[in-house]
């Protein structure tokens, strides 16, 4: 089993530059909504990636989240789960260029330097530790695909208030479709990170490994609140549209500023240094 | 010139006019009715000596197809029909009539079943107008095995033209476009509540594309309460005067204006309650008016989306300068199918039909003498040659006989030959997409 993960590190990042490949024909060409080639490769590609996650937690024990590399990995994972989960529910091919290619980037990073695992600095065998840690990257994956619809939203709500009808108009679902992508890939993003604060806090106060004033732990707190508020704006407030949009992706900026903060200028036991 | 059955020539002619050669008032004025077409079919049948014939006409063409016309001069013909018939004389008006004979006839038929001869180019509705003039040719005893099938050939061509190109693709009307755009907007239009300000043709015309999107819930606004209530009764929309506007504005998710008045009929403060009243939700303006209905400078609302003619007309140019890009792939479905057609015909050539359905029969009982050999003393396989020969002979006379005068038979001769190369599989090997049925 063990000679998977080295066959499976260099083929992923293969299967989701094809998966790109083949998503960037259906977006280029006029009538191929329904290629069936890209959804196929990307399926391949989230099921050898499934399997490389398992074979690496079965070896390692625990669930392969020791490095940043390894999280950047299942990352790039459970995003292509809710994009496939989008597809599906939507009907909708033509957005696929603009998901995959990040997937595919994300893993070639993983793919190349990512190969030797540290030393694992903390205990990640608790269940709920476990549950927190994926439930956390799920989230942060539905707020990253919940990004891309929005910039496509405002990028195709100005090519229409223009008048612009280019390439990207003609390909692009229904403008109510990118909004509805945006706001329930957040709006899932948003349960999933309430699970992963919920489960981080019980672990905490089970185990005492760290503290609940980490930077982390409010950082992530401030970034739960604005999605919160965006998803509050919309649904009560009435607020559509470009404002709307706009909320999400402060939420977004918030939960990248937050992450490369933790990393960079706080000592927190969430920081893969 | 006479076609029969065992000829390699087609002999099919299509003589015509159409919105490329003949003005609109020509047009229209030789426009048949259902009696005149089969009028005319049964002068071409019986004057012409046309085995088969049929007639195309719509608002942009009248063509007359034919096979096996005997008469020497077939536009002059039709243009002593036509003036029978409409009582308009093309050669005195200077008017000319164009002929085409085969290949290049069939391949008009072709080109005027895929939307390729349409004034707007792909327009879906002329495949339609040619199934009809099957029927009607069907029906005034003028189509034949040879229209039958070539007609079939026309649809299949225009059904794959419309799925393997995208030569009906995008829209091709202002109206059209506005409705493709509010789709692009709002998504699904069925749950969408439109309000119609103006009650003429063009308004008409956006209630008719709003509901083949499948819009059902409309509300008219216009002066004229008599015309209102005519287009609102198609749906039962509710009418209202054009001063309730600013109440049943913010209601709508499209707002269509077509009307003829000289000043803006819904001004931006009007809009900006409206947008307040509905919490921001997108809202679709579209402008098919000259001077036009909407203040522009509604357009720069929040989720306002502010179409007017120029707007759209782009969409239409865009449409069409990619239709004509597909021009290409159609042609080449075109000559695919032509190839096809074309082959059948050849297969109903007469003499190698008869030589090949004998030879079929002989080889098989070549074969099974063959293989029963070792079961024969060898000096009684000269007897049993000669009596499988005569078996066949007796019983292949009848059929090539008949076969032999399906010739002089026409249409009837030409199924029948059809037929046997269908039963026995006459040349199957060549061509084996022959039984694909075409609709």
């Amino acid at each position: 089993m063990r000679f998977l993960v080295p066959l499976l590190t260099t083929l992923l990042p293969v299967l989701y530059a094809l998966a790109t490949a083949a998503y960037a024909r259906t977006y280029a060409r006029e009538g191929s909504a329904k290629d069936r080639l890209g959804p196929i490769t990307l399926r391949l590609a989230v099921l050898l990636h499934l399997v490389y996650l398992s074979v690496r937690g079965v070896l390692e024990g625990h669930l392969p989240l020791a490095s940043v590399y390894d999280f950047l990995s299942a990352t790039g994972f459970s995003m292509a789960v809710v994009y496939l989960y989008v597809e599906a529910r939507e009907g909708i091919r033509t957005t696929g260029i603009f998901v995959i290619p990040f997937i595919f980037l994300i893993q070639i990073v993983s793919s190349a330097y990512g190969g030797k695992t540290p030393p694992d600095p903390i205990a990640l065998r608790p269940i709920w530790f476990e549950l927190h840690t994926l439930t956390a990257v799920l989230g942060y994956s539905a707020f990253a695909v919940s990004a891309i619809y929005g910039i496509l939203f405002l990028l195709l709500y100005r090519e229409i208030r223009a008048n612009h009808f280019s390439h990207f108009f003609r390909r692009m679902p229904p403008l109510e479709a990118l909004g509805q992508m945006n706001i329930r890939a957040a709006g899932g993003g948003l349960a999933l990170l309430t699970l992963a604060i919920v489960l981080g806090v019980g672990w905490l106060k089970r185990s005492g490994a760290g503290s609940l004033t980490d930077p982390m732990v409010w950082l992530t707190i401030l970034v739960w609140c604005v999605f919160a508020f965006s998803l509050l704006a919309y649904h009560r407030f009435g607020w559509r549209g470009p404002r709307a949009i706009y909320m999400s992706l402060v939420g977004f900026t918030t939960l990248l500023l937050s992450r490369v903060a933790v990393d960079l200028f706080f000592h927190s036991f969430h920081s893969f240094r | 010139m006479t076609s029969k059955a065992g000829q390699a020539t087609l002999d099919f002619l299509c003589v015509g006019l159409n919105h490329e050669t003949s003005p609109l008032e020509v047009r229209d004025a030789l426009v048949m009715n259902e009696a005149e077409v089969e009028r005319a079919i049964h002068v071409l049948r019986h004057r012409a000596g046309a085995e088969e014939a049929l007639i195309l006409s719509t608002c942009n063409r009248t063509e007359v197809y034919a096979r096996g016309a005997s008469v020497t001069d077939l536009p002059l013909f039709v243009n002593d029909l036509l003036r029978e018939i409409k009582g308009m004389d093309l050669g005195a008006r200077g008017h000319r009539l164009y002929a085409y004979r085969e290949p290049d006839s069939v391949r008009h038929l072709f080109r005027v079943a895929c939307g390729l001869n349409s004034q707007v180019l792909g327009e879906p509705q002329i495949a339609g107008q040619v199934k009809d003039a099957i029927t009607l040719a069907a029906r005034s005893g003028g189509s034949g095995p040879v229209t039958e099938r070539l007609l079939d050939a026309a649809l299949r061509c225009a059904k794959r033209a419309r799925t393997e190109t995208g030569i009906g693709r995008g829209p091709v009307s202002s109206v059209y476009a506005g409705v493709s755009l509010a789709s692009k907007v709002l998504g699904h239009l069925a749950d969408k509540r439109v309000l119609l300000v103006g009650s003429g043709e063009m308004a008409g015309l956006a209630m008719i594309h709003l509901m083949d999107a499948g819009v059902a819930q409309f509300t008219v606004a216009a002066r004229n309460r008599e015309r209102a209530s005519a287009l609102a009764s198609r749906t039962g929309a509710r009418v209202v005067t054009l001063e309730a506007i600013p109440v049943v504005l913010p209601g709508a998710d499209i707002v269509v204006c077509a009307t003829s008045a000289p000043g803006t009929i819904i001004g931006e403060p009007a809009l900006r309650a409206a947008m307040r009243i509905r919490k921001n939700r997108p809202l679709l303006l579209l402008d098919l008016a000259v001077p036009r209905d909407i203040d522009p400078a509604a357009g720069r609302l929040p989720n306002v989306f502010l179409h007017d003619l120029d707007a759209l007309a782009g969409i239409v140019a865009q449409s069409l300068d990619q239709r004509r890009a597909e021009v290409p792939g159609v042609e080449a479905i075109i000559e695919d199918e032509m190839l096809r057609f074309m082959r059948w015909h050849r297969s109903l050539e007469l003499k190698p039909t008869v030589t090949e359905f004998r030879a079929q029969f002989e080889r098989i009982a070549q074969e099974e003498l063959e293989r029963h050999r070792g079961r024969f003393r060898p000096e009684d396989l000269p007897a049993l040659q000669a009596l499988t020969r005569g078996i066949v002979q007796k019983l292949l006379h009848r059929p090539t006989t008949r076969l032999n005068r399906a010739g002089e038979d026409g249409g009837t001769g030409i199924r029948r030959i059809d037929a046997v190369r269908e039963l026995f599989g006459i040349e199957r090997e060549e061509d084996p997409d022959e039984d694909r049925d075409p609709r």
